[in-house]
């Protein structure tokens, strides 16, 4: 994907907009791309599921939810 | 004694001119006291911005760009916050200052309508600036990070937290915040509880008026609500389902809720599209007046003698 634009959002931070081959457009914080990073370069894209943290993070908000409602149903 | 008389004549000078220069010595001063007083009006006057008037309830749908944050406050003060926008830098420039303008110092509850980035963003800022008297949520299954540190915030403030489900009611004075969804039986999407579909759905009523909050609910859960209310379900003025999306705010819905008002709360040109096209025809088409905040900033739902006026401010903060 292409860099397209490097802006600051409303919150003031700063995000790049990638482009694909076909338009599609990505927004994405500035500082998750390579350091160094700037404007028409390409940048390779590599996503992976996460399984293990997944479900730590599942696990986790869910005894958050049991300790604070000590109840039935989904927070058990 | 030439000497002496220019001597004499540059004294009188010097002496007029000291005249001269104290007066408007002094009259800099006075000038800048008026000056000054007259800026501090200005600022109390901006700081009181929006007063509400007496024995008036306010349901403000904020300008916090794409997300949502709806503020109750009762004709008493007492005050809850629903939602709270996708970060703490809205709680700070818009969330914050807007309720300290109306007096709130404290939340009596502070609502999640579920758990996604554009709702549950601002929370732990809420938290860290407001105390709040109760935490409202409904507990939905998610991974989302900030929720869960949201949630220890809770834990460790001792907030009592209440449950969000179908059938509670609480009280901000003479507002009654009565929750319509979800139930314990969620709507699920891949097997899993739904976010969207099984959003805190609130209808506020105060003095015969009715304003509905429906979070990010979409047509299967307003079908359902559908379904179980009725004609029960009519309101005064509704908060478009999912800042406008087309997954929401279905014609059935709309023909039950049958509002004189939407208000959309959206993101000036935000990468969804919301409101889209379909929901603002079915609204237009049905003859509601439309507000939205990509459009007209925060806007108000002022509430007073069995009637409402919407008033619109715009907001400060850069779009």
């Amino acid at each position: 994907m292409t860099i397209d634009e490097i802006q600051r959002n409303r919150d003031g931070d700063l995000v790049a907009t990638l482009v694909d081959d076909d338009g599609r457009e990505a927004i994405v914080p500035l500082d998750l791309l390579p350091e160094g990073a700037r404007l028409n370069q390409v940048v390779s894209l590599e996503f992976s599921i996460d399984e293990s943290s997944t479900e730590q993070r599942r696990a986790h908000i869910q005894r958050l939810q049991q300790r604070l409602f000590q109840r039935r149903g989904e927070c058990e | 004694m030439f000497v002496g008389r220019n001597s004499s004549a540059r004294y009188t000078c010097l002496l007029v001119g000291a005249v001269v220069a104290a007066i408007l010595f002094l009259a800099c001063i006075i000038l800048l006291i008026v000056l000054f007083s007259a800026s501090n009006a200005v600022d109390e006057e901006e700081a009181t911005a929006t007063p509400l008037p007496e024995g008036a309830a306010i349901v403000s749908v904020l300008d916090v760009d794409q997300g949502q944050a709806v503020a109750i406050i009762a004709p008493d003060g007492s005050a809850a916050l629903i939602d709270a926008g996708r970060s703490g830098t809205r709680v700070e420039n818009e969330i914050e200052p807007y309720l300290r303008s109306l007096g709130v110092e404290e939340l009596d509850y502070l609502i999640l309508s579920h758990p996604d980035q554009d709702h549950v963003g601002g929370m732990p800022r809420v938290l860290e600036l407001f105390t709040v008297g109760a935490w409202v949520d409904p507990a939905i299954p998610t991974t989302n990070q900030t929720y869960g540190e949201t949630l220890e915030i809770v834990l460790d403030q001792g907030i009592p937290a209440i449950l969000a489900r179908q059938g509670e009611q609480l009280k901000l004075g003479e507002v009654e915040l009565e929750l319509l969804w979800p139930v314990d039986d969620m709507l699920t999407s891949g097997g899993e509880p739904d976010s969207n579909e099984n959003s805190t759905v609130v209808r506020v009523t105060y003095a015969g008026v009715s304003v509905l909050i429906p979070g990010d609910l979409e047509q299967n859960g307003e079908a359902v609500l559908v379904e179980e209310y009725g004609a029960d379900l009519q309101v005064d003025v509704l908060v478009a389902g999912h800042h406008g999306s087309n997954t929401s705010s279905s014609g059935a819905f709309l023909d039950a809720t049958a509002p004189d008002v939407v208000i959309i709360s959206a993101g000036e040109n935000n990468p969804y599209g919301h409101p889209h096209d379909e929901v603002l025809q079915r609204l237009r088409f049905r003859g509601i007046e439309i507000y939205r905040t990509d459009i007209d900033g925060t806007v108000n739902v002022i509430i007073e003698d069995g009637h409402y006026e919407i008033e619109t401010v715009e907001t400060s903060a850069e779009r």
